[in-house]
């Protein structure tokens, strides 16, 4: 089974949609397009400005290439739905935008900052070109300092940066002490060299956009200076045609001034002026990267006279391709020659045209550009940009977000699964994003989305609670950030006080109000398991599972470093009748980055009847791979087995139905290098495999319901709790599992992992995110696969809390009242099955507006078979299952 | 365009006085100035006084399938002519929109100006809005069957130059490069000979005449007087052939009658109103005889399009079609999108499993504008109903009789078929057609239950037997 299923897909971000007859680096966007399209890449473009029924918005359709506009509003959730490979981002002030979304939510994607012309380079040259009303020549200040710093902060912040010359990429290179992040990619043109013959050319041609201001002040320069340079009967004979976009009327009327100009402005196509002209000029004095107008003359064979700026980046010598002079009068002279003297004006047109094809041939440019993003993809992510675009961000947004992670994390801790929680909003939904309980905004409108404006007065926010609760709302969170509501509503505070129960109270995060009788019944039930200030009690918790410094200083042994021998990393694949999905997973594991040498493979077959073992020798030739058989006995066996055969360093334990990301071994083994703390476990991202077909209820188990790999809230290097340690993507220390022991071989599915994980926790255990640590899950679920896995996590959640009496255990576990919650859902399950089975079958020929209501309800219906499959699991495990102890295991 | 579909306040409101006075002023003025039992559209958010006129027959836009007036406002431009068109097919005459329907023009821009595009507006005034006849062409029309020429001849929109630059055209047709001279009062422009695609211009002084002819390529507009303030000028559109044009393929498109169809003849001027003028082409019906030789047996055309029982194209669909197979050489099929009698989207085409499974792509969208669905794609198979391929594909083939019906199996095996040889199947986003099956999402569904039943069938079991089986179940002839 090949490993990439579908082709390799770009974002592409720029300010207008790109478009080869608007201005230069519209074109250059556009022909990078072209190059990626004909490699059979797909394209996405976001552009700041533009609508899709434009020209330029028809032909890049017509490409293949669907059109999303305003990156503000769409950037996140194209990158949050779709899987980039790359994102090719024009100019830098547009990737400054971008780059925090996509580290943020797509860690994967190689960042690629298309830099056009250097704007620092030419902002600074133009500074010190201009001339104060005094005289004085102009200097840097403060403006252009700040501007610098964001630009060379996102170029450093990117994985690549393309230049159009490599003076300019080395320029680049220098600044960030990055050697290998510039690629010179030069402008390209696909012209034929002009059928008009030297006899019938006639006139000189100046092309520019005059949007740019290099131009307008070349196009100034040229006509108040050079022009009355030049002898009457050679204007006479080549009159000036001056050609480009946005020539205003001002502009033109004062360079006809000059005599014999035309000012033509805005053409279809510059070619025929350039094919028909003798020669043309380019005399800028200040701007960067390469110009285009140069480019396109010596492709049709024009000769060209232009000031050494307007050469800048590419390689063309004085007299030999082009004519180069500085000074008015000098520049005014080559032109009289190159009109007068047709020796010369051969040889020039002829060395131009060659030296134009031996550097920006499209077919060299093309191979070019696409080799250096092969490149780009072939390395790691630069791990730096993550920490500068999170430090760069809102102190108080960071601040806010925290309070949405506490809350949640209180929330899951405090309040039991599936609760009806309104949230104090101002419409936020992330606060709604509450782990398995069902969130609203209070106050609400209709189809619970936030009303839009807060209680007229006290009474209002009453009644609206009242609503609420007859609506099934049983509890109500004050976030932090809604705790004026308890000054301005002081009414409304009193009968939250009299009539409801406070569950929680952090001043630092949020108060819950238990506002239904059975919330209220279940917050006294669980007083005598909190201390008496609430508030107090989470701060620790966190810090100790927050913190990995504080728990290195809880245990002698947890300082203990290993950090430095992670030089290589053993993968331990259990598997059991998955040969197909095996072999996926083997390919994917071939083609690391990481040497051959510095990983082994060791898949352990729990008793497979099929042909594992074949599969496993057929990779054994490729790479170092061990292949262990043993009798069908369950998950934590075969993951010990695992361990106990590793021989390097660090284990990662790894799903045989997952696919590895190129970079994933050299990132888990980075990640542990970086957190040598033998403590210290390394969990990688997780998503779905692009091949597969996202259905709903995929989407609901990682998405909504977080049953499954699901990284809401959770930041790049978050230091995590034991409740983390998920298996199959998580990799740690070998001495560690030497010293404290391994998995509990009573566990044969589920729960193995965090039963571990828990036991370490006692000497200090943690987990760190590393979301650069990318693999793909390639194995579809399907809604009755997904209930079956949850009975028989339900049976391991059972087993796990009879080892530990723990409250947190017990928490996590669920299996508290499961008798009770059982019996009271067991009569409806078998209708409930059946009613998702009515709706996913039916969903997709109901009408639109129909559709949504259907998708909460299947949402609903979900989270509750889920759960109660939990429940029979725990249940049908509680009839079965004796009296447990916890295991004593060790490696030796 | 708006984001997402608002709902509407429908139903009269209970106030009554001067709104019911204006109402009734309205509803008196339209039956005056309209002829007696015309069908009427008015843009009204459900009231029914609005509608009922004594003399002509009054019905709400937008409407549900039974006539009354739509819960939902159109998602967007794109959405409402869609709708605008099928109530079109389906007889409608006039379209009003009342002043107290003015939020339209900010809220559906492209809407207003495909009306302004295509139809005549016959009256504007403030008591009355702006009523657009539809059954007569606007003086625009005629530009845009040139640009639409041009697109086929051409392979990209035309470049216009505007001269005259008080003539405001450019906002009615933004998807051409419009730029205008230096200097609008010279009689000399500073262009090239033959260096632009169109030349815009107010009155026809000969010597600017002269001019524009010498430099445009494909065309000079000359507009005339406008009849009245608002009202669009006389256009006047003088095609010149001065640049190369590209070899245009002939044409056959192969109709099929449907139970819930609009009257053949109907159909078919319909169809034939978007053909563009010169295009060598010739309409065939398939039979309703099964014993009788199928129709695209007979169809001469290089390229031969299916336009299934149901199915009505919208004005502009035929173009794209065109530049697709001759942009793309590897194109064997190409298929239209087709949108629902809502103008929401039916489907685009599909996606076949490995195991054989079919599955509908874009199915029952609510916004066919979507980017996800606005660009020319790849697909399994196309819409089985509105397709086009090469004569040459199908003329090697063991076609169904009744191919370009509902038999989703059937296109899929072709489409399966042509791209085992290579072809490549697309999805062309501009070509669009109505579907007017009162309920398309379920019966498809059902026939594509049906039949991947019947593919599995055939694969295995009774090979031989295969093309009776899909023509006595996939046909709704």
């Amino acid at each position: 089974m090949p490993h990439r299923l579908t082709p390799k897909h770009a974002l592409v971000c720029c300010y207008y949609i790109p478009q080869p007859d608007l201005d230069s680096y519209s074109r250059r966007l556009f022909h990078l397009i072209e190059f990626l399209r004909d490699a059979d890449w797909r394209v996405t473009v976001l552009a700041e400005k533009g609508a899709a029924g434009d020209s330029s918005a028809t032909r890049l359709r017509h490409m293949g290439v669907p059109l999303y506009f305003n990156i503000a509003k769409a950037a996140k959730t194209l990158v949050e739905t779709e899987l980039f490979d790359v994102a090719l981002l024009g100019f830098w002030h547009i990737a400054q935008k971008v780059i925090p979304t996509i580290r943020a939510l797509s860690p994967a994607t190689r960042v690629v900052v298309d830099s056009g012309d250097i704007h620092l380079l030419r902002h600074a040259r133009q500074i010190f070109q201009s001339r104060s009303d005094e005289g004085w020549p102009g200097q840097l200040d403060s403006d252009y300092a700040a501007a610098m710093i964001k630009e060379l902060n996102t170029y450093a912040s990117a994985d690549a940066v393309l230049t159009v010359s490599q003076k300019e990429a080395d320029l680049i290179a220098d600044l960030t002490a990055e050697e290998r992040l510039c690629f010179a990619i030069p402008d390209c043109e696909e012209l034929k060299t002009s059928p008009v013959s030297q006899a019938k050319r006639k006139g000189v041609v100046f092309v520019g956009n005059f949007e740019h201001p290099p131009n307008v002040e070349a196009l100034e320069y040229f006509c108040g200076e050079i022009l009355p340079r030049v002898s009457e009967p050679v204007r006479k004979a080549h009159p000036v045609q001056v050609v480009g976009n946005a020539l205003k009327p001002s502009l033109a009327e004062a360079a006809e001034k000059a005599g014999y100009v035309q000012a033509i402005g805005w053409v279809p196509s510059v070619l025929p002026y350039l094919e028909r002209a003798r020669l043309a000029v380019v005399p800028v004095r200040h701007g960067a990267g390469t110009k285009r107008k140069l480019l396109q003359a010596l492709a049709v064979g024009t000769p060209v006279v232009s000031s050494t700026i307007g050469v800048e980046g590419l390689n063309l010598r004085n007299e030999h391709d082009i004519l180069i002079a500085d000074d008015a009068g000098a520049f005014a002279d080559a032109i009289t020659r190159l009109a007068s003297d047709d020796e010369l004006w051969k040889r020039l047109q002829q060395n131009g045209r060659a030296s134009f094809a031996a550097e920006q041939e499209p077919e060299l440019v093309r191979r070019r550009f696409l080799e250096a993003l092969e490149l780009v993809l072939m390395r790691q992510q630069r791990k730096a940009a993550f920490m500068r675009c999170a430090k760069s961000e809102n102190p108080s947004v960071v601040e806010y977000r925290r309070i949405i992670h506490r809350i949640r994390e209180l929330v899951r801790r405090k309040i039991p699964a599936y609760a009806q929680i309104a949230v104090v909003s101002r419409g936020d939904d992330e606060l709604l994003n509450l782990n398995k309980r069902l969130g609203w905004h209070f106050p609400q409108g209709p189809n619970n989305v936030y009303v839009g404006y807060h209680p007229r007065d006290s009474l209002d926010a009453i009644r609206h609670l009242q609503r609420l609760r007859k609506k099934g709302a049983a509890w109500l969170v004050f976030p932090k950030t809604a705790f004026w509501w308890f000054d301005y509503y002081p009414e409304f505070r009193r009968y939250l006080d009299v009539n409801c129960r406070v569950a929680i109270r952090d001043p630092k995060t949020c108060v819950v109000y238990a506002v239904s009788p059975g919330a209220v019944r279940w917050a006294r039930q669980h007083r005598g398991r909190k201390r008496p200030d609430e508030s107090k009690q989470f701060e620790p918790e966190i810090a100790d599972f927050g913190d990995p410094a504080g728990s290195r200083d809880r245990g002698d042994e947890s300082v203990i470093s290993v950090g430095a021998e992670a030089s290589a990393i053993s993968i331990v694949i259990p598997t059991f009748n998955r040969a197909d999905l095996l072999e996926a997973t083997l390919e994917t594991l071939a083609s690391q980055s990481l040497d051959r040498e510095k990983y082994e493979v060791l898949v352990i077959d729990d008793g497979s009847s099929n042909h594992t073992a074949e599969v496993a020798k057929r990779y054994s030739r490729r790479y170092r791979l061990k292949y262990f058989y043993h009798p069908h006995k369950g998950i934590a066996a075969a993951k010990n087995r695992g361990a106990q055969g590793s021989s390097y360093p660090i284990v990662f334990f790894f799903d045989d139905d997952d696919l590895a990301d190129r970079q994933l071994l050299l990132e888990h083994l980075q990640a542990h290098r970086e957190h040598p703390a033998e403590t210290t476990a390394i969990l990688g991202y997780t998503t779905w495999a692009r091949s597969l077909r996202i259905t709903e209820v995929m989407r609901f188990v990682t998405g909504i319901g977080h049953y499954l790999f699901s990284y809401d809230g959770l930041e790049m290097g978050q230091p995590l709790d034991f409740t983390y340690f998920w298996g199959g993507r998580t990799s740690c220390k070998r001495s560690l599992l030497q010293r404290h022991g391994l998995f509990d071989e009573r566990f044969e599915f589920g729960s193995e992992d965090i039963e571990l994980a828990y036991r370490l926790s006692r000497k200090g255990f943690n987990v760190i995110l590393n979301r650069c640590a990318v693999q793909y899950m390639n194995r579809p679920v399907t809604f009755d696969e997904f209930c079956m896995r949850c009975e028989r996590q339900g049976r391991s959640q059972l087993q796990f809390s009879m080892l530990h009496d723990d409250p947190v255990v017990q928490n996590w576990c669920g299996v508290r009242g499961a008798k009770e919650r059982w019996h009271k859902h067991k009569p409806l399950l078998r209708r409930k099955v059946s009613e998702v089975h009515q709706i996913e079958s039916g969903i997709d020929r109901r009408p639109p507006a129909q559709r949504q209501t259907l998708l909460d309800e299947l949402h609903k219906l979900y989270w509750w078979t889920f759960e109660v499959f939990k429940l029979k699991g725990i249940i049908e495990e509680t009839n079965t299952l004796p009296r447990r102890q916890p295991a004593q295991l060790s490696l030796h | 365009m708006k984001a997402r579909r608002r709902i509407r306040a429908t139903g009269p409101s209970r106030r009554r006085g001067k709104g019911d006075a204006v109402r009734s002023s309205f509803r008196r003025r339209i039956d005056e100035r309209l002829p007696v039992k015309a069908k009427v559209l008015v843009l009204s958010r459900g009231h029914e006084q609005l509608i009922r006129f004594k003399r002509c027959r009054g019905a709400h836009f937008p409407q549900d399938a039974s006539g009354r007036c739509a819960r939902y406002d159109p998602i967007n431009s794109a959405v409402a002519i869609a709708h605008l068109e099928a109530l079109r097919f389906q007889g409608a005459e006039f379209v009003v929109l009342p002043p107290t329907e003015d939020s339209w023009r900010d809220n559906y821009p492209e809407f207003i100006r495909y009306l302004q595009r295509r139809y005549r507006l016959t009256e504007q005034t403030a008591e009355l809005g702006a009523i657009y006849s539809l059954r007569e062409k606007s003086a625009w029309r005629e530009l845009e069957d040139a640009i639409s020429e041009f697109r086929i001849d051409h392979d990209r929109e035309p470049t216009v130059l505007n001269w005259n630059g008080e003539l405001q055209i450019g906002e009615l047709f933004p998807e051409c490069r419009w730029f205008q001279p230096p200097s609008a009062k010279s009689d000399r422009l500073p262009y090239l000979d033959k260096s632009v695609d169109f030349v815009a211009m107010s009155g026809r002084d000969a010597v600017r005449l002269k001019e524009a002819r010498r430099i445009a390529t494909a065309a000079v507009i000359v507009a005339g007087v406008a009849a009245a303030r608002d009202f669009p000028p006389s256009v006047v559109v003088e095609r010149l052939s001065a640049s190369p044009r590209k070899q245009r393929p002939s044409i056959s498109v192969v109709v099929a009658q449907g139970d819930v169809d609009l009257p053949l003849k109907r159909r078919l001027a319909l169809l034939q109103e978007t053909i563009p003028a010169g295009l060598d082409h010739e309409i065939l019906l398939c039979p309703i005889s099964t014993s009788k030789t199928p129709a695209w047996k007979k169809a001469k055309g290089d390229l031969i399009i299916f336009i299934g029982p149901n199915i009505q194209p919208l004005p502009g669909w035929l173009a794209p079609v065109l530049r697709l197979f001759d942009a793309k050489v590897d194109a064997g099929v190409v298929g239209g999108r087709i949108v629902n009698f809502d103008g929401t989207q039916n489907h685009i085409g599909g996606i076949a499993d490995p195991n054989g499974a079919l599955e509908l792509l874009g199915a029952q969208e609510v916004d066919p504008a979507s980017p996800v669905f606005g660009f020319v794609r790849e697909v399994d198979f196309c819409a089985t109903t509105f397709l086009a391929t090469r004569r040459s594909l199908i003329a090697g083939s063991d076609l169904p009789r009744n191919f370009g019906g509902h038999d989703m199996a059937a296109t899929a095996a072709f489409c399966s078929n042509a791209r085992a040889q290579s072809w490549r199947v697309y999805f062309e986003p501009d070509s669009w057609a109505i579907s007017f099956t009162s309920a398309p999402a379920a019966s498809e569904t059902r026939s594509m239950k049906a039949a991947n039943i019947r593919t599995r069938r055939r694969a295995t079991i009774h090979r031989t037997r295969a093309s009776h089986s899909a023509s006595r179940n996939g046909s709704e002839l």
